[in-house]
């Protein structure tokens, strides 16, 4: 699995995502926040196509800046984000804003899932993502 | 007593006291109730406790649970030229309660109950991603945000004037300033206008179970056992969840910039007078009154229902409101510091604590099976806690064990068996808002009944639920 849920976080949700590039993280990310949202679905669910880009100082900055995204997208247009059709990160350690996320989201509308629970806000509490040995690592609690 | 390797000293009916290197932290709860609080809370509040501005000593309440900072269920207080902390007030600021009194019995309003919460489910948008049926535009939203509930009454009819009266700040907290909230959260906000959002909110139809104190509960209009009342818990919606999130992240830009240390990210603090400081407080009263904007659109969606599945008018059926109170805030209030006789303005930061002034209605909500209390507060509450007092039931076990623990539609089946009629946007949800998953609410209330920061007046028990 390439996320799990994280134990020891009492009334709201934390995840753990491992992924071996950055491509894999981010669509990672995508999906556990899909996971927390939805239980599955509805067989009428037409998949909508988004296209989303964020520039950020750090790689921190960027997960947190799209999870943020993905909160407003739902929010403002009623999307749950699902999967990633594309992904490119473009890193450029010189430049002010070092990350470029560029992307491509399956969304389904709110009314075409079976809701979970919803996500307020990532929190910055036990908030990090760090380059490993096998890849990337990010810890997120999130308020619900 | 020990707990986790702390020790904590008795000092009188369900009030501890844990010293820190720096100052206080006075836990108002039983034993059993401490033993049950998990050892991230104990952390946190240490953390609270070391934190630049402080004024007196750090208050955890008996429904106290870990959260991503300070403790859900932790009060404290910062002087004029202390700290402001957006992560000790919460994303969802102002998330509080309203209680609404009818004058109907249990019995008159049985053969509509299913029907009523079907209207209810409808007429208040719940779960993942649902917008409000009231549309407001960006103007509305800024007199709304600015002004609170008096413009919401007085320009959009949504209200009867006397409700005003029995809100919290009269449901309008100053000084609050549209100028200082994103754009994000402006368009958040202008889509979810009486909304309920998920978790643990709920709109609750509600009996009168027992009655403690007759003359106070006549004062409210709560006159027998087995009276209908009506209780929501919610919030300030996404549009105050993105202001705690935009500040969050300025404040801690800010902090590393001036090169100050705080021992959780979710803790950053600025000084109050800080330019930084300054907006996210009218920026977080602007969501403050928007959730009291949020509840009062509610209500006026519930006397809706009622006139649409009862028939006649909302005043036939009373549908008064009791009282509105929030407990996730700061604000700023004069008080004399415990221990001490000086009387000072702070900041008073409530993270899942209800403020308890003397003569105040306390609205405490427990999980959708084990019921709910009406308070009134305390001037001990004023001696001991800042004014403060607890605000549930208090989670004690985690969304993923509860739904281990039980499946959402068994649930469903079971409380019907019981006599609640839920409806509710997610059987996973519903399951991990399970009964078993908080604290019993009656020692709770027991609790700050014996540290008196309140009393109690009524408790109410469930019969019909709305969820998210």
């Amino acid at each position: 699995m390439p996320y799990v849920f994280i134990k020891d976080v009492v009334a709201d949700i934390g995840v753990e995502i491992k992924a071996n590039s950055l491509t894999n993280l981010f669509s990672d990310i995508v999906r556990s926040f899909y996971s927390i949202l939805a239980q599955r679905s509805t067989a009428s669910a037409k998949v909508k196509s988004l296209r989303v880009k964020i520039k950020a100082g750090s790689l921190e900055e960027l997960v947190f800046k799209f999870f943020d995204e993905l909160i407003f997208i739902k929010d403002t247009k009623g999307l749950i984000s699902q999967s990633l059709a594309q992904c490119e990160v473009v890193v450029n350690k010189k430049a002010k804003d070092k990350y470029c996320l560029d992307v491509e989201l399956n969304c389904i509308k709110a009314e075409n899932i079976v809701s979970r629970v919803d996500i307020k806000a990532v929190s910055l509490h036990r908030f990090s993502v760090k380059q490993t040995q096998n890849g990337y690592k990010a810890v997120i609690v999130f308020d619900i | 007593m020990e707990v986790f390797g702390f020790k904590l000293i008795k000092q009188g009916q369900a009030e501890y006291v844990l010293t820190t290197k720096t100052r206080k932290i006075y836990f108002f709860a039983t034993e059993n109730l401490i033993r049950q609080m998990d050892q991230a809370v104990f952390h946190q509040a240490i953390n609270l406790a070391e934190s630049q501005g402080l004024v007196g000593p750090v208050c955890i309440m008996p429904d106290a649970h870990s959260g991503y900072g300070a403790p859900i269920g932790s009060v404290f207080a910062t002087d004029e030229d202390g700290f402001v902390f957006p992560g000790a007030i919460g994303f969802d600021i102002n998330c509080g309660m309203r209680l609404l009194v009818t004058n109907l019995m249990v019995d008159d309003l049985a053969p509509y109950l299913e029907k009523l919460v079907n209207k209810l489910y409808e007429m208040v948008p719940v779960g993942v991603g649902k917008k409000g049926l009231l549309k407001i535009n960006k103007q509305e939203l800024k007199s709304l945000a600015e002004l609170g509930v008096s413009y919401m009454i007085n320009n959009l009819g949504l209200g009867w004037s006397k409700d005003v009266e029995s809100i919290e700040e009269r449901g309008s907290i100053k000084p609050a300033d549209f100028s200082c909230v994103s754009d994000r959260a402006i368009q958040r906000g202008l889509t979810q206008l009486a909304t309920l959002g998920s978790g643990n909110h709920y709109l609750e139809i509600q009996k009168v179970e027992e009655i403690f104190d007759k003359k106070l509960a006549l004062q409210y209009s709560i006159f027998d056992r087995g009276q209908i009342v009506i209780m929501l818990h919610c919030g300030s919606r996404g549009f105050g969840h993105q202001i705690c999130s935009d500040y969050l992240v300025e404040f801690e830009k800010q902090a590393r910039k001036h090169k100050i240390k705080f021992t959780d990210r979710q803790l950053a603090g600025l000084p109050l007078n800080s330019e930084t400081g300054q907006n996210y407080i009218k920026a977080m009263f602007c969501a403050a009154n928007f959730a009291f904007v949020n509840r009062q659109a509610i209500t006026y969606q519930i006397r809706r229902s009622f006139e649409s599945v009862l028939g006649g008018k909302a005043e036939d059926y009373d549908l008064r409101l009791v009282y509105d109170v929030a407990h996730n805030i700061g604000k700023f209030e004069d008080h004399k510091l415990p221990l001490s006789n000086t009387v000072k303005k702070v900041f008073v930061h409530r993270k899942g604590a209800t403020r308890s002034f003397p003569n105040q209605p306390v609205i405490i909500g427990g999980s959708m099976e084990s019921g709910s209390y009406l308070l009134i507060g305390t001037s001990d509450a004023l001696l001991k806690s800042f004014g403060s007092t607890a605000h549930g039931a208090g989670r004690k076990m985690s969304r993923t064990q509860a739904k281990k623990q039980i499946d959402g539609r068994n649930l469903w089946q079971t409380l019907k068996q019981r006599g609640i009629y839920i409806k509710s946007a997610s059987y996973s949800g519903l399951a991990e808002e399970a009964g078993f998953a908080y604290k019993d609410v009656s020692e709770v209330v027991s609790a700050i009944n014996q540290a008196n920061l309140s009393k109690p007046i009524a408790y109410f028990k469930p019969i019909g639920n709305i969820k998210g």
